[in-house]
């Protein structure tokens, strides 16, 4: 009876889907494609990107971590580690020649702790149940990016230096990972911070400032980042510290500069910072006789041993030819092509108007870099970048 | 990426770990000082403890400490590279 009636609905049923598929079949088969490859793409995309999935899958926990530990324990080591590595992994992308430290969130409990304890020799941070909403993650964060972020360098600059670089670091971890946390933030660990120092706000504001323009992460922290490298294993020094003040109050005046203004200097020459922003905007310079003109003007800055070369251009097509041809004019041995990107920056059109601008960054590397220790010893310790001369094209 | 262990631990796993270290008691008693404020430091306001000299110390919550602190782990993590 039933094996009839399902032939009666094969026989009634199938003369309409051998229809619909011949009318519509290919309409199906796209949309089953599509949605197939939008699948794939989306899991390829996590599976190259662990941190996003982590923090996808964390949500997932919200709701049991409030009833049981383990959940909430899941909940927390998927957040922080999502969270902060993605915001870490995203530097290295940032700043060419950094190879940016994660964490790995390792709880620990009683068993074996008498020992493990004192042989790990590592602080254990309490994460509370209860209290202030997100403390746990901005108190971890702020050790997290003190243990990872330019471990070499930090060495080298003075405690308040460092301290407001983290300070910064955790203000842009937040705004961008969790900004609910920026309250709880600001009011315990900013403002505090910088009432008790006022060379902890001074600085902070300087790095706003440097920030606005779109130069913190690519131009200050990358120098800080060659700095480490430079005087590697070299004793702390008063020097250093006063050039790296120098080397900020060089970005904020150009950060603040007025857009088409030759007054504000663009070379910065200390003796472990030798850096020059080159600005490629003016029409009438990109022209054949330009490259020259750009070409004499890099050679002479490499004379000066001037190591590092910031070419700054609006983001047009025509600018980045040009940057393209100045680049090829110079031989592989005089310098190489570091990173190429693309960033938006407030720019001050004048009468302190600020203007959001497509801008685009290139970063050239000369090839003969003074460092303070044995040449031996350096070559086995620091990777240099890959010999590659890739177009200066804008970064996908 | 490479990446550096944090090691964390939960409230509620807190009391075992201490007597495990042999600190609960002096926890218990008011007796743990913060390393940074030297203010008293208890279940509720322990942010971090840290093993220097064979000796369990311990840090509280108030962000200063915290970042005092993370002053600390800086110099301290050099220096094991």
């Amino acid at each position: 009876m039933l094996a009839s009636s399902v032939i009666n609905l094969n026989l009634d049923l199938t003369p309409i889907i051998q229809d619909f598929i011949s009318k519509y079949g290919y309409i199906l088969l796209c949309i089953y494609l599509l949605g197939f490859l939008t699948g794939a793409l989306i899991i390829f995309y996590l599976f190259k990107n662990p941190e996003k999935l982590k923090k996808s899958l964390s949500y997932l926990f919200i709701i049991p971590g409030k009833f049981f530990v383990v959940a909430q324990k899941v909940f927390i080591t998927l957040d922080f580690e999502g969270r902060i590595n993605d915001f870490i992994k995203g530097l290295g992308s940032m700043i060419y020649g950094y190879e940016p430290v994660g964490i790995k969130i390792k709880w620990t409990t009683s068993k074996g702790a008498e020992q493990s304890f004192f042989d790990d020799d590592d602080l254990v941070i309490v994460i509370k149940d209860s209290g202030i909403k997100n403390k746990n993650f901005v108190n971890a964060s702020m050790v997290a990016i003190a243990k990872t972020t330019l471990p070499k360098t930090k060495r080298y600059l003075s405690a308040l230096q460092a301290e407001s670089v983290d300070l910064f670091i955790g203000k842009k971890l937040f705004e961008k990972e969790k900004p609910q946390v920026m309250d709880y933030f600001f009011a315990e660990f900013f403002d505090k911070k910088i009432t008790d120092y006022p060379t902890i706000e001074e600085l902070v504001n300087k790095y706003h400032i440097i920030d606005r323009a779109g130069l913190f992460f690519p131009i200050f922290i990358r120098e800080l980042n060659f700095l480490g490298e430079k005087v590697f294993y070299h004793a702390k020094n008063e020097e250093i510290i006063q050039e790296v003040n120098a080397f900020i109050d060089f970005l904020k005046l150009y950060a603040e500069r007025e857009i088409g203004t030759t007054k504000t200097s663009l070379i910065h020459q200390g003796r472990y910072c030798r850096c020059a922003i080159v600005i490629i905007g003016k029409f009438f310079n990109i022209t054949e006789s330009g490259i020259s003109l750009y070409r004499e003007y890099i050679k002479k800055l490499l004379a000066q041993k001037i190591e590092n070369f910031y070419i700054i251009s609006p983001k047009a097509k025509i600018n980045l030819k040009f940057v393209n041809s100045v680049l090829n004019s110079f031989s592989q041995e005089e310098l190489q092509l570091y990173r190429s990107l693309p960033y938006k920056a407030f720019v001050n059109i004048g009468k302190r108007e600020y203007r959001l601008m497509d801008t685009h960054l290139i970063v050239l590397r000369s090839n003969k870099i003074i460092r303070y220790f044995d040449s031996t010893y350096q070559k086995n310790y620091i990777k240099r970048p890959e010999q590659i001369r890739p177009e200066a094209n804008e970064e996908k | 990426m490479e990446k550096e262990n944090l090691k964390i631990i939960h409230e509620k796993n807190l009391r075992n770990y201490l007597e495990k270290v042999g600190v609960f008691g002096f926890v218990k008693k008011g007796k743990a000082k913060c390393e940074f404020c030297n203010e008293m430091v208890t279940l509720e306001n322990i942010y971090a403890l840290f093993p220097y000299l064979r000796q369990v110390k311990f840090v509280c919550e108030k962000p200063t400490c915290i970042r005092q602190f993370s002053i600390y782990i800086r110099g301290k993590h050099y220096a094991s590279k």
